[in-house]
């Protein structure tokens, strides 16, 4: 969403336009869904982080620096309400996405060349985001899911962005290691039952 | 692996760095090139290339959210009245008109004191606020029994039906008519409008006219 548009959207809401309040939830409920999901891998959580966020955001509208991105300061508050959560409850995965990491412990490599399907991609790809430090998880959410630019992660992360950088490709290198190893552990078993 | 005899690799950047670069669009036109003729010949290079790819595509799939927007702002409505268009119009005037109305009374409070510099007295000498407030008090108690006082006269001389005598200043005249329309103002001297209850009568009018009681 252009910025001037979304300023606008901002003011209006803020002045107490419901239909604008709407336009806004609508315009970043996607990405911030999608950060959710990726962080907690519950959908349940990552709806009520998500509607908390927006809950707390609409309340204090006024207190908006224009200076920032408003998906900046929403997602900002959304990841302080998912440490809290944490810090409450430790998240657990569903039972969807735990039966994709028990296909993990038999081998991603295999759903992924068998074709398997994509709910268990899924789960496959949770299970090795899960496998990283959550700093790298919350980095590679940020660049490939929601395409932030490394700047713009530095400055929600307040992590300068050579140091965002190595994570992303510490990240990367550690799930292409899990996808090698788990595909090396199928080839030795194939071999092992094949007459 | 080495990447050593390509244009972006070296002994210092392994296969890994390059196809990372690619991703995050690092590498330039030959360099990406380069990279992918690589990838075309040999099949350790191919195998990690792809992982990665279906790695980043898998993150990248997009994800189906509900929607909030409702629940959200009945949440927020328990907190924050939303406005419809016509009432935010109305708000906004509304503060206009608070904003000229308070600007007005301040004006009016400096042109009184300007006018009557007198009505209007500040301490000059610190005292404890224990004074100030007592002082307060006094005054207004006084100003109360002031009022009471002329409203017990006022509805006395409108319940004898006649008019009461005007001596000196007057507080307050309130005439009404035979006609039933009604006037009342304040006047320091009666005599500006009616020399007298009898002419007042003449005119088909009763005149009630109230002694300052100061």
């Amino acid at each position: 969403m252009d910025r001037h548009v979304e300023r606008r959207l901002i003011e209006k809401a803020a002045a107490g336009d419901r239909a604008a309040g709407e336009a806004l939830v609508r315009a970043h409920q996607d990405s911030l869904y999608a950060y959710m999901l990726r962080m907690s891998g519950r959908p349940d959580v990552a709806e009520d982080i998500v509607q908390e966020a927006f809950v707390r955001v609409f309340t204090h509208l006024e207190r908006f620096d224009p200076r920032f991105r408003f998906s900046t300061w929403l997602f900002t508050i959304a990841k302080r309400l998912y440490v809290n959560a944490c810090q409450k409850h430790r998240p657990v995965f569903d039972s969807g996405i735990v039966e994709g990491q028990r296909e993990y412990g038999d081998g991603p490599f295999r759903l992924v060349a068998d074709g398997e399907s994509r709910t268990r991609d899924r789960g496959v790809i949770d299970g090795l985001l899960d496998r990283l430090s959550p700093e790298q998880k919350e980095i590679v959410a940020l660049f490939h899911q929601l395409s932030w630019p490394i700047a713009r992660i530095s400055e929600h992360l307040g992590m300068p962005e050579g140091t965002v950088k190595s994570h992303l490709h510490r990240a990367r290198r550690r799930m292409r290691t899990l996808l090698e190893e788990d595909a090396r552990e199928r080839a030795t078993r194939v071999e092992a039952v094949t007459p | 692996m080495t990447t050593e005899g390509l244009p972006g690799g070296g002994p210092g950047r392994d296969l890994d760095a390059l196809i990372d670069a690619f991703f995050d669009g690092e590498l330039s036109a030959a360099e990406e090139s380069a990279l992918l003729d690589l990838v075309d010949r040999d099949p350790v290079a191919a195998e990690r290339f792809a992982r990665t790819a279906w790695v980043i595509d898998e993150i990248r799939r997009p994800t189906s959210a509900p929607d909030f927007s409702g629940s959200v702002m009945s949440r927020v409505h328990g907190r924050r009245a939303w406005l419809s268009d016509g009432w935010r119009r109305f708000v906004g005037v509304g503060r206009l008109v608070a904003a000229a109305c308070l600007l007005l009374a301040l004006a009016g409070g400096l042109a009184a004191r300007r006018m009557a510099p007198d009505s209007v007295t500040l301490g000059t000498q610190a005292g404890p606020l224990s004074q100030v407030v007592d002082a307060g008090r006094v005054e207004a108690a006084s100003g109360a029994m002031t009022i009471s006082s002329t409203f017990d006269i006022v509805r006395g001389a409108a319940k004898r039906g006649e008019a009461a005598e005007c001596e000196g200043e007057s507080h307050a005249i309130i005439v009404r008519s035979c006609g039933g329309a009604e006037f009342s103002g304040e006047r320091t001297a009666p005599s500006t409008i009616w020399s007298s209850p009898a002419e007042a009568s003449q005119s088909r009018a009763t005149v009630i006219v109230v002694k300052n009681p100061g």
